[in-house]
Order: C-alpha cells, then structure tokens, then sequence
C-alpha cells in the first residue's frame, strides 16, 4: 500500500485551482506552504497499479507546472521480476 | 508497530520529507504545525547513498529495517537534488529484490547453466583464465566493466589486468555513451571532465540544451532549471534536438535539426557571433589557441580501420576563412534550423550580459562525429568567454553513476591508467611505483577499444572476457554479429551481474553479484562529485562484491601481492592507494573521512576545500593567476583550444530502401537495458515494452494506426514492435525512436556499429530504417 509524497508547483495564478484539485483526487491530502506558492501533495493508495493511475491523474491536472517525488514508502513484500 | 500505527507513522515520514525538500530548493518557504509536528517524529534512521541509476548522483537516504531497505527519500543535505528525487530514484531499492535475483554461482555444462558453489565457480575462473593465457598469450582475455562499476571495483580491474597480467584489454561501457565528452575535453582543453558544476544552474540566464531529453533522463536537474526559471523571469530554456520530447514542450523554444547537422549549426552560430563582433577578444587572445585536425576520417565500419589525430597549429584568421562557408542560411541549407533561428541563438550566446549553459548528452556523443561535436560547442563558449565562471558553462551530462568516477577518473579504458595514459612513459611509471609491479609488464600500446574487443572476440583474438555490470548482449550496436561471436565453441565467457539477462545467455560462467548498498563503494558524478555509500545490506545467497570477486581470482591466479586487503579494510586500502595517482592542486580527492561525512566532494580537493569552477584563477587553487583569470592548465600552453571542425554527413542516411532515420534512447521509466528497472513493477507497468515513435503524417500516409504492429527493417536485420502515434515524444517527418530497455525487443540488432574515429564511440542515434504494416499494407 504505497504512500508517497511530493512537491508540486503551479502555473503562475493557479495555486488555488491547483490545491483544490488534487486535495479532491481519492487518497490525496495538500498541504499548502504559508509563504509560498508550493504545495506538499500526500498520496495513499492500495497498490502499485492504483498508485501508477493516480499519478498520471495527478501529471493530468490542470494548473499543475511541476510535480517532484519526495518520498516513497517501499512494498515489504517480494517484488516479481518484470522481464 | 500495527499496520495503522505503521501508515500514520510512514505518512509523517512522507510529510517531512517533503517539508524538507521545499525548505532545500525555497529556502524561507513555511509550512504550518502539522509539517513541525511531522519533522520532529521521524524515528527511522536513515543512510546515505547516492542513487544507483544515471550520472546525475542525486543523494538518497535509505531506511532499513530488519535486514530490509524499507523507504527512499531524497536527501535534503546533498547539493544535488536538494531532497528532490525522480521515480527511478524512488523506487530503487525495489531493484533489489526481484524474484529472479541471483544467488548462486552458475556454470554450463551440456549447455545448460547449473549451480555451483561460489568457491567452485571462481576456481574455474582463474583457471580458464590462466590456460587461455598460456596457450594464446595475453592479449586473449580481456575485461569489460561500466560505469556502474564502484570505485574500488574499476581500480581492481584495472590494477589485475594491467598491472598483474599485463594486458592493456581493459574497457567499460562507458566507451559507449561518453567517450566523445572525454576527447572533446582532451582536445579542447587537455584535461577531462567539466569545469563547472550543478551550481551554474542556479546562475544562467539561458540554457541551450542540445539534443538532450532531460525531462525523461536527468527529471531532477530538469527541475532545477524550471526551478531557475521559476525564480527568474527571464531565464530562457531552449531545446535543440531532432525530435519532439517532453523536454521540448516544458522549454521556451524548440529547435528541430536534421540528424548530424548540430555540426553546421555550431559553426554557424559562431560564424554570427564573428560576424556581430560580439567576440570576447580579451578572452581570447589571453586564454585560447587554434587548432586544426585531420577531415574525411571515416566511420569505423572495418575491422582494419585505424585513426590518430594530429593536431596542427592553427590561426585566428584561418578560423575566420574556415568560418565564412558556415553562414546561417547555408547551416539552414544543411540543417533544416532557420537562419533566423541561428542568429536567435548566436545573440543569447554573444549577448554580454547572458549567462549561458550548454547542456548535452547522448545526443551529442553517440554521433560518429562526437569528438568535433563537443569540440564546436565549447568554441561558442570560449569565443564569448562564457565558460568556468558561474552560470557560464559548457557541461556534459552522464548517463551512468559512476561514468566519471570509475570508468574516466580510474580510467578502465584500453589506453587508460589511474593516472595519465599507458602510451605515457612517466604515467606508466606513476602506476608501476605505486602498484609495485615492473614497469615493463604494462604495455605501452593500447589494444581494443570497445566495439574493437568485441570484433576481436569474434575474430578469436580474444578468447577469454570478463563481463561485469553491464549488458552487452542488449547495449552493442550491431548486435548480432557480437552475440554470433561471444557464442563461438572456443571463447569462454564469464557474467557477473545480479539478474539473468540476454548477457547472462552467452555465458559460460555466471557470478552473482552484490548490488549497490549490499557492499561499500563510491560512485563519482557527472559534476566531478565523489560519493560514498556504506553496506547497509546483505546481498543474497553467495553473491558478491564485483571488487571481491576480482580480489578472488587475483589471489588464485598467484596475484595476491596485488590485493593485499582484508574483507573488513579493503576499500579504504583500495581509496588509499588509489588516491594516491591524484595527488596535487589538479585532481586531489577527499580523504575518506570526509567522503562518509559528506553528501559528495567535488575534486579537486585542496586544503580540504572542495573546487567548483577549475581553470577560474578565483575558485582554482591549481589555476594560476599570473595567467589572468583563467589558467587552462591542462594544456602546456595554458590556453584552451578551439578547432577548425567541419561538418560531414553521417556514414548510412536514408533512401529509397531505406526510408526513414532510426534514434534509439531511453525513457523515464527505465534505466538503459532495463535489466533493474524491469523488475520494479510499477516501472515495468508503467512501460512494459519498447516501442516505435513515429510522426503522425507519416503514419497516415503509410496506414498505419496507433498500437499497430509493424516491422522495422535496416541492412541489419528486422524487429516487429507496437507503433506509437503522438505518444511521448513526436518524431520529425521522416524519424522513428525506439527505446532500447526491452531485451525481447533487440532495437540494436538493427543499429550500425559506426563510431566517431577519434573517441571510437558508436552512434546509436542514426541509421537508415524502412517501416512495413505487418498486415502487408503499403510501404513507403
């Protein structure tokens, strides 16, 4: 169940738009900076699959100039091998 | 810890290291009391490393708990990423633990691979090793590393093969995606490596990159010129390339240019910059020379083919003349760039009040003239003077982690020593004192080059190779012909790596090998950053260090004065003598206290006082001022060379059979064959298969859909794949791209095996291609 975290910067003018965008995307929480226009975004979500969707949800929202992982929580489980 | 108590807890974690990344690349920026709270209730301990993936080093920390690296955060004290990672940085440790992981020896017999115990395995080595020696000398085995090999493990290699063997068959597959930077920096300056650093993106106006996608290949220095232009209004971004990435649309221009021509169009920009008078000439007639090289020098395509560069003395007049046939609108001839455009770019260049950073990496070295190409930009920089100062800086990028650590700076290369070149009688020497070995067992004449090992071993002049960390049987152009030769009854070949691979298939003994943070190492960034990074991991099974697989078989090859280290001390033995080649003002490292205390040093070292510009008579301890403000000590005549370098047109372009240009690279998702990064499974889903980029015209005019299969088709060979329209990037008329991470997807079986002469690197980016509807539709 991974948990992530990000920066995400806005298009000049859009912060508000922004915050309220992704803070409305199942299993996002924002948490804006008082000072500055950036914002935390906090993702949950059940597994990998559902992890890579919201991301290209989260690339696809409008406002958004850039978002940058910060952390990410790592499966315990054994992974499988993808080639 | 329960399953919510855990999430709370990793949420926090998550929290603060967010906090702590805006705090590093915003400094002032504030966040409210649940940050603070957050900031305060980490708990897990956390170690640094720099990540395992591309030459950028970003600086990670790693949790681990109960013998298992459980979370990855970016570290918010490495100067890199400021806390900043990209998706392959977070998801690499999961790298470590595919289910196919290696972890135990295999030998083949019958020709099947069995287990062995390591101990058997190694035995076998060094004796196959010793008898293809007795019975073809010495020059029949050879090593091949990358630049993914450690510090330690590159010095190793070089140190048993050259100095114990006495071979000169020692190569990387750095060979591949940076030899043209190193000959460029050779001939333009005599020393390797930048002279700037990361820091000069925190100081340029403009960035030029050329034919650099690095939205897809270095995301967080990418983020740090958005960053740059986020904070400066007028920061431009200006993306030159042959095709259309994501990184042409987060620039503020995109320039398109016929594969081959950047050469034109270099010389153009500095035929405008001639012409405008906005030459510095205080600069140059205080820190530049001229000089011309040998022209028509052909391609590489024969076993025979041979090449020496002569350098010949040139003047300023002679480069006005050689500059006046490379006027904008002839450059657009050859080009496709318009002449405006040029002019465009000459004015950022040639503007005094511009700070100016080139960019580049794979799209300028794998290009069969790779060397003239680094060359002609380095002119633009040192006709304004716009070079080694802060936000002035001509800075090629790196693809490996430690490309620039191991591969360039140990030298694991055929010509190379720790220190110098083995054609170098004092540099031969240096190496024969310090390894205590006779100077006469290192030759002085270099043998194979990469793609000239491979050919050798097809041929049977090499019988016995090494292969450790890296894929050949996916990564070499041309790619059948190799595979054909490393499968020959009579070659023996041994494959240290730490999953099975196309490489793993032709190989006759197979080591498993400890992966990154399951041993100590120090990698070296592009930006001349050596980085530590502790074992923090048991690697599984009987795998085991490449460096202690080398110190293994040295010792039963009868080698054992060589590697005189115990398992506990041998690296800081291996970093103290290794060290001791770059003693001085112009290459000193860190000591290696200061490398397990610090995210990184850049060398040269002096006093402990790491340097960011060299040749800066103000930031260089080596540069020496009564040179002016710039010493460009690498050359005796303290100057910085530029070169009269033309263009020429590539070997194979497009025709009537042929149709079509064929680029080859990578994407976000995955790491170069993909041999990590496939067995991560969000990485894998994310891009499970390769696939053909074509222009959407293109595909319309040969009918063919979106996720329709098709057949690419080259003198080479064919490969069938999935057609992707306006996907990721949209190839120019006439172009496809292909990634190369897929090993069931061979794009270098159909690659041309051509190689700019002077730095003997391949050019994957051009060939001639035709593309047919699998269905038997029509057929351009």
């Amino acid at each position: 169940m991974p948990i992530c975290s990000y920066l995400a910067l806005p298009i000049e003018g859009h912060a508000d738009i922004l915050s309220a965008s992704l803070g409305a995307l199942p299993g996002c929480q924002v948490v804006r900076a008082m000072n500055r226009d950036v914002m935390v975004l906090l993702t949950e979500t059940e597994d990998h699959v559902e992890e890579a969707v919201l991301r290209a949800r989260l690339e696809a929202t409008h406002g958004l100039a850039a978002l940058v992982l910060t952390f990410g929580e790592i499966q315990p489980e054994v992974t499988g091998g993808g080639a | 810890m329960s399953g919510s108590d855990r999430r709370s807890f990793l949420k926090q974690v998550a929290l603060a290291s967010a906090a702590t990344a805006a705090a590093s690349v915003m400094p002032g920026v504030a966040f409210g009391e649940e940050v603070v709270e957050a900031l305060s209730q980490t708990g897990l301990t956390w170690r640094k490393t720099p990540c395992r993936f591309c030459g950028t080093g970003c600086g990670l920390l790693v949790a681990v708990e109960n013998g298992r690296a459980v979370a990855v955060r970016g570290d918010p004290a490495s100067p890199v990423n400021r806390g900043m990672v990209c998706v392959k940085g977070y998801h690499s440790v999961q790298a470590l633990y595919g289910r196919d992981r290696l972890r135990s020896a295999m030998v083949r017999r019958d020709g099947r691979l069995v287990p062995v115990p390591m101990e058997e395995a190694l035995d076998l080595v060094a004796r196959r090793l010793r008898e293809t020696v007795d019975a073809h000398g010495k020059d029949s085995v050879a090593i091949y590393g990358s630049g993914q090999w450690t510090i330690p493990a590159g010095y190793v290699a070089s140190k048993l093969f050259k100095g114990g063997l006495g071979t000169n068959n020692v190569e990387a597959n750095a060979r591949l995606c940076m030899a043209s930077a190193v000959t460029g920096f050779m001939t333009s300056f005599g020393m390797d490596e930048p002279m700037g650093c990361y820091e000069d993106m925190d100081h340029a106006d403009v960035f030029v990159l050329w034919g650099a996608n690095m939205a897809e290949n270095h995301p967080v220095l990418f983020s740090r010129l958005l960053e740059r232009r986020e904070q400066n209004a007028a920061t431009r971004i200006i993306d030159l390339a042959t095709r259309t990435t994501r990184t042409s649309y987060a620039a503020d221009r995109s320039l398109l240019f016929r594969p081959q021509t950047d050469l034109a169009v270099a010389n153009a920009i500095c035929h405008e910059i001639v012409a405008r008078g906005w030459v510095d000439r205080t600069f140059v007639e205080h820190h530049v020379a001229f000089r011309k090289g040998k022209t028509g020098i052909g391609y590489g395509l024969a076993d025979d083919f041979s090449f020496t560069e002569e350098a010949e003395v040139a003047t300023w007049d002679e480069y006005v003349r050689f500059l006046e046939e490379y006027t904008p609108e002839a450059a657009e001839r050859v080009s496709g760039m318009s002449a405006a455009d040029i002019r465009w770019l000459a004015s950022l260049y040639g503007d005094r009040s511009r700070r100016v950073m080139s960019l580049w990496c794979m799209g300028m070295n794998q290009h069969t003239r790779g060397t003239w190409i680094n060359n002609l930009v380095y002119n633009i920089h040192l006709l304004t003077g716009k070079i080694a100062a802060p936000g002035n800086s001509p800075f090629s990028l790196t693809g490996q982690p430690s490309a620039c650590g191991t591969a360039r700076e140990v030298g694991t290369f055929t010509h190379r020593l720790p220190h110098g070149t083995v054609t170098n009688e004092e540099d031969r020497a240096m190496a024969a004192r310090i390894w205590n070995v006779p100077v006469e067992r290192i030759p002085a004449r270099p043998t194979h080059h990469t793609v000239s090992m491979f050919r050798a071993l097809d041929r049977g002049d090499i019988r016995f190779l090494w292969i450790q960390v890296t894929n050949p049987m996916v990564s070499l152009p041309d790619l059948r012909r190799y595979r054909d030769g490393a499968r020959k009854d009579d070659r023996f070949i041994v494959v240290s790596d730490v999953y099975p691979t196309p490489t793993t298939d032709v190989a006759d003994v197979v080591l498993p090998a400890a992966l990154w943070i399951e041993g100590e190492g120090m990698f070296g960034n592009s930006e001349r950053r050596t980085q530590h990074f502790e074992k923090m991991l048991e690697p599984p099974g009987e795998a085991m260090s490449d460096t202690w697989q080398l110190i293994e078989v040295a010792r039963r090859l009868g080698h054992g004065d060589l590697v005189p280290w115990d398992q506990a001390g041998h690296i800081a033995g291996i970093w103290e003598e290794y060290t001791r080649f770059h003693a001085g003002p112009r290459h000193g490292m860190a000591s290696l206290a200061e490398l397990k205390e610090k995210p990184g040093v850049m060398w040269p070292v002096v006093d402990g006082r790491e340097t960011k510009w060299r040749y800066n008579t103000h930031h260089d301890p080596a540069a020496d001022p009564s040179h002016g403000d710039f010493d460009f000590y690498g050359h005796d005549d303290h100057r910085a060379w530029i070169w009269l370098r033309p263009y020429e047109p590539p070997p194979e372009v497009p025709d009537g059979d042929f149709p079509f240009w064929l680029s080859t690279g990578r994407v976000l998702e995955h790491w170069h064959t993909g041999s990590m990064t496939r067995r991560v499974p969000t990485l894998h889903r994310a891009v499970p298969n390769a696939y053909v980029e074509l222009n959407g015209d293109d595909a319309r005019e040969l009918g063919i859909r979106d996720r329709e299969r098709v057949r690419l088709v080259t003198r080479r060979g064919s490969l069938e794949l999935e057609a992707r329209i306006d996907y990721r990037a949209q190839p120019s008329r006439g172009h496809t791209f292909v990634p190369f991470f897929d090993e069931a997807l061979l794009i270098n079986e159909l690659t041309l095996d051509a190689y700019c002469p002077i730095s003997a690197q391949p050019d994957y980016k051009k060939c001639a291609v035709r593309i047919e509807r699998i269905a038997g539709g029509p057929r351009r």
